[in-house]
């Protein structure tokens, strides 16, 4: 899951170092079009439906966040 | 009661020294008081206004925080049915309180718009009449308050956090006094764990409140209420003038703008910080921005900030937009397709915030215009990378091409700002149309501009204190928290430059007839 959430993250903004970054929200570094962009994407990709009330940092920080977010996602589908 | 007024810090003088001669534990009841005697002094009636969101938000979070509890407790796996229930009841409560408290500010803000609609189609008759001479006169801060304390109830609707049971806590947060005024719209966290904290005094947290407090003046007396002289010639005369005095007009309303709402930001973050509670930054060095995009989200950043965590997100990732990236990534390919939804949603968003300034078609073209810039960027970026290639700009970091973007944005948002000062949205046309009728540029070493109400010397000044704005603001820019700088330097320099700089106000603070400041301008939002 990790590397197919790495290929989607790295195709939408491959100037950014998604392997070290962990406060991509907290510095800024993901802007909203990117978010909202990101999410269809994850959306699509793992058959799921994230809700704008689960558009917090903690969720959008880093790669691993966003792993774990998912794999509860999927969990309670 | 004028954020200037003596009246205004009369009441700042009383409840500092009430505070803090208060036990810690009760310090927020006499914040809650000065806040509702300040509001009553603006009108006893409009004390209804705020305390019916009060009341509503109170309990309707309080409601829908019971309801997420119960849901929390059932997991959607284990009964789908009874999950949904919950949730659309909290739903109804959520979209019920929207509903209210944002009705009474559009009410309020737009009662006459659609009269002004019939007039321009040529109806005629008493009660048209009657209902646009209709005087309803805005509760002070509506705006402001309306949008924190939904703010505070959709975040609970979102279990970000817990409803308070405070109710006069929670009435201290939507109307905490210095921030009512003009913002910044605070969010729940920042503001009210504040409340609940005990704030000992602090004396160099009361200094660099009062030096706060003397550099928003600097911006508001001695810069803003300067510039406007010659924004309120151009703008009140624009059939007089051509090409670059225009420009000057749209120039010189864009210093007016900062230095008056940003200026009046830091009066208010001081006042507060010398009560002991630090309020968000609204403003981060707007005229730095490369992009009209970063100019956004340097620019009244509570607002902005609010609009993409309540409205830019909740349209364009829901159902129907997420259905229209797909059709359009079938028709227009991929880079389209993901970016048409966060595009379309940022428009509604500019939209809104442009119908938010006032009721004319003037301030919905003003947010067409910046949305239209906005969503360019990342729908064209791969025709901009292409142009970039052409002009042989490998390095976007180089300091000539980021000086290149500054100076593009800084034109395209100050011209921008024609649309929501000039008088109409046929004035704004007309004045487009002359700034680029005539190429004049003799204007520049001719008197043209001495003759636009502020002579040579008041222009010497103006020149001066911007640059000194610069240079605080460059220094800012690259790291340097001016305050604390000011901390570590010798005590005779440090209140040399503080003496200094309250001198400058006094003596250079633009004070119009009968010595009465201007009134700031998002004071009447």
């Amino acid at each position: 899951m990790k590397k197919q959430i790495m290929d989607i993250v790295t195709e939408l903004r491959p100037d950014v170092d998604f392997e070290l970054e962990e406060k991509l929200i907290d510095d800024s570094i993901l802007d909203s079009f990117d978010i909202v962009s990101l999410v269809f994407e994850l959306n699509d990709a793992f058959d799921l439906s994230i809700n704008v009330d689960e558009l917090v940092p903690d969720n959008f920080n880093s790669v691993n966040a966003m792993v774990a977010l998912i794999e509860a996602k999927l969990q309670e589908a | 009661m004028n954020l200037l007024s003596l009246n205004f810090w009369l009441v700042v003088l009383v409840t500092f020294v009430v505070y803090y001669i208060t036990p810690s534990k009760h310090r927020w009841a006499v914040l809650l008081i000065a806040s509702y005697y300040f509001y009553s002094t603006t009108g006893y009636k409009y004390i209804s206004y705020i305390l019916l969101t009060t009341l509503t938000t109170y309990f309707s979070a309080l409601k829908i925080d019971k309801i997420n509890k119960k849901k929390s407790v059932i997991s959607k796996r284990n009964d789908k049915e009874m999950y949904e229930t919950l949730h659309n009841k909290s739903r109804a409560y959520l979209i019920g309180t929207l509903l209210f408290n944002f009705g009474i500010l559009i009410f309020l803000k737009y009662y006459q718009f659609p009269a002004q609609i019939l007039v321009s189609l040529g109806v005629k008759s008493d009660l048209v009449n009657k209902w646009r001479a209709l005087q309803i006169l805005l509760p002070l801060g509506i705006s402001f308050y309306t949008f924190q304390a939904m703010g505070y109830l959709i975040d609970v609707f979102r279990a970000k956090y817990e409803a308070t049971s405070h109710l006069g806590k929670f009435a201290l947060f939507v109307s905490y006094f210095p921030q009512i005024i003009q913002g910044p719209i605070s969010r729940f966290a920042d503001l009210y764990s504040q409340f609940e904290e005990e704030r000992p005094f602090d004396y160099d947290r009361m200094v660099k409140g009062l030096q706060l407090i003397i550099w928003g003046m600097f911006k508001k007396l001695v810069i803003a209420d300067r510039a406007a002289v010659v924004v309120n010639e151009i703008y009140g005369n624009y059939t007089e003038y051509t090409g670059i005095v225009i420009f000057f007009g749209a120039l010189f309303y864009a210093i007016q703008i900062y230095g008056d709402f940003s200026g009046g930001i830091d009066i208010i973050k001081g006042i507060s910080e010398v009560l002991g509670v630090y309020l968000t930054d609204n403003f981060r060095r707007p005229y730095f921005a490369r992009s009209v995009s970063d100019f956004w989200k340097r620019w009244h950043i509570t607002l902005g900030s609010w609009m993409r965590d309540y409205v830019f997100y909740s349209l364009a990732l829901s159902k129907k937009f997420g259905m229209m990236g797909r059709k359009l990534r079938k028709k227009f390919g991929n880079h389209i397709g993901k970016q048409g939804p966060a595009a379309l949603s940022s428009i509604v968003v500019f939209i809104i915030v442009g119908a938010w300034h006032g009721s004319s078609v003037k301030f919905i073209a003003y947010g067409i215009y910046n949305g239209i810039f906005v969503l360019s960027e990342p729908l064209f970026e791969p025709a901009y990378a292409k142009m970039r290639l052409f002009f042989g700009i490998k390095n976007t970091e180089s300091g000539t091409f980021i000086v290149f973007q500054i100076l593009r944005t800084l034109f395209i948002t100050t011209t921008g700002r024609i649309f929501s000062r000039a008088s109409s949205f046929r004035a704004s046309m007309s004045m487009y149309g002359q700034m680029f009728k005539e190429w004049n540029p003799w204007v520049l070493f001719d008197q043209t501009l001495y003759n636009l109400g502020l002579d040579k010397p008041e222009m010497t000044v103006l020149f001066f204190a911007l640059l000194l704005l610069f240079v605080v603001s460059y220094a800012q820019e690259n790291g340097v928290k001016i305050r604390v700088w000011l901390r570590s330097q010798p005590l005779i320099f440090r209140w040399t430059l503080v003496i200094t700089l309250i001198v400058i106000v006094v003596i250079y603070g633009y004070y119009g007839p009968g010595f009465s400041e201007q009134d700031f301008i998002y004071g009447g939002f």
